[in-house]
């Protein structure tokens, strides 16, 4: 049942070097560069996206996710899930609005699988960037690189799925769209939505916690994912695997690394989900074949190539 | 063995050409002072160092140091401690050879090799 969870609303990545970052997310991905805040952390959006960002670099000595947060609905609902959280059993932690700047207050709580997330209702909204809402054009003509249009999902690696899933349905309302069991019925990997996206969030099952695989950002064709693919060996960009398609969500998709090694994927397409529908399943031995269809066999550093 | 920090090659001296030896998998490549070891590595097709990211985030390129003289950029802390730079345990992709070197890769620590331990974080949301 959906609990008026909306959409993935940010993420905050950690880099080794804030202006290589900056150089690889806004002259190479093409998010809009929005602002710097005191503590010299770096914020940035897609250029569909109408809140003020969904991006937030923050240099560090070690690379991953420091916490990926969701929009609700408004702040009756923010009250309400921090009680469901609390009752379940979360360590709450409350951070004061503008914390981040132009954001409202955040309640944050570690997943099972030990990642941070954080739920927030308000976040200033500077509208689409270069088009506005009033009689809007199709697109801003000053893009750079790849035009990214939004950030869309994170995908993560921890050990816990079964408990961060539970978390996930019964308190914030997402549904598993996809998944990937071995024989004995575990699950390996889970695609979670709380909207019409195949996913929101997706976590597939390691030994670690709180381990990052990727943040993903939204393109409109598949010949915008190949130019991706064009301009990640114009720049001589550290790349993984692509231009495919993954047989999980059906979605076309390129991955590389950004400058501290943190994997990013540009992607288009991908199923529309209902809460209605069946989860989509895939057995363990067609796990290649599930996140790459073409290729049908992952490689090694899909598994192992984490920050 | 020489090691500096965070640094970029000082001077714009000609480029110099040096021998890398991969003494556990017996393979050998060449590399220039302006790339990394891995980069050299995968240009020569090599197949002596497994290759991650190869940003200095992964891991997947630690290799031990035995012999030479190399310059690094930045490495995450989460594969590469001070104790563990300071003994020249060292990701691949971050470092510029000054000398010849004599190396020894997969120095990655696989997790999913590991016992895990326990985990004792109270933090998360337990019901
Ligand atoms: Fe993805």
């Amino acid at each position: 049942m959906r609990k008026g969870v909306m959409r993935p609303g940010h993420v905050q990545i950690r880099v080794l070097d804030i202006e290589e970052a900056l150089e690889h997310y806004r002259d190479l991905m093409g998010l809009i560069e929005v602002e710097t805040d005191s503590q010299g952390r770096v914020y940035l959006k897609g250029w569909t996206e109408v809140d003020k960002f969904s991006v937030v670099l923050r240099e560090a000595d070690a690379p991953g996710m420091d916490f990926m947060a969701f929009k609700v609905l408004n702040n009756q609902i923010l009250e309400q899930l921090e009680g469901e959280l609390i009752e379940y059993g979360c360590d709450v932690e409350k951070i004061p609005a503008g914390e981040l700047s132009g954001c409202g207050r955040r309640i944050r709580f570690v997943a099972p699988t030990g990642h941070s997330f954080e739920l927030f209702a308000e976040k200033e909204q500077t509208g689409r960037y270069g088009i506005g809402n009033h009689n809007p054009e199709a697109w801003p003509r000053d893009l750079k690189g790849m035009k990214a249009q939004r950030f869309d999902h994170c995908l993560l690696y921890g050990d816990d799925l079964d408990g961060t899933y539970k978390l996930f349905h019964e308190v914030l309302g997402f549904d598993i769209c996809e998944q990937v069991v071995d024989p004995d019925g575990n699950r390996l990997a889970q695609f979670l939505s709380v909207s019409m996206k195949a996913h929101d969030v997706a976590f597939i099952k390691h030994p670690e916690k709180n381990k990052f695989h990727h943040a993903s950002f939204f393109l409109e064709t598949w010949e915008d994912v190949l130019r991706a693919g064009d301009l990640i060996s114009m720049t001589d960009t550290s790349i993984d695997i692509g231009p495919t398609r993954h047989g999980i969500t059906h979605g076309q998709t390129i991955y590389f690394f950004d400058p501290s090694g943190n994997r990013n994927e540009v992607f288009c397409g991908g199923d529309a989900f209902y809460p209605d529908h069946a989860p989509i399943t895939w057995d363990a031995d067609k796990l290649g074949k599930a996140i790459f269809y073409h290729d049908r066999q992952l490689n090694e550093r899909f598994l192992t190539a984490l920050t | 063995m020489s090691i500096t920090k965070n640094s970029q090659p000082a001077d714009p001296a000609p480029l110099k050409r040096f021998r890398v030896w991969v003494a556990n998998r017996q393979q050998s490549f060449t590399v220039t002072s302006d790339q990394s070891l891995l980069a050299a590595m995968e240009q020569s097709g090599a197949q002596a160092i497994d290759v991650g990211c190869r940003c200095g985030g992964c891991g997947r390129c630690r290799i031990q140091v035995l012999h030479g003289q190399y310059e690094s950029k930045r490495m995450s802390r989460a594969h590469v401690s001070e104790h563990d730079e300071a003994q020249g345990l060292v990701l691949a992709c971050r470092i510029l050879a000054r000398s010849d070197l004599v190396i020894e890769s997969d120095q990655f620590q696989d997790p999913r090799q590991a016992t895990v331990e326990p985990n004792n974080n109270n933090e998360e949301c337990k019901q």
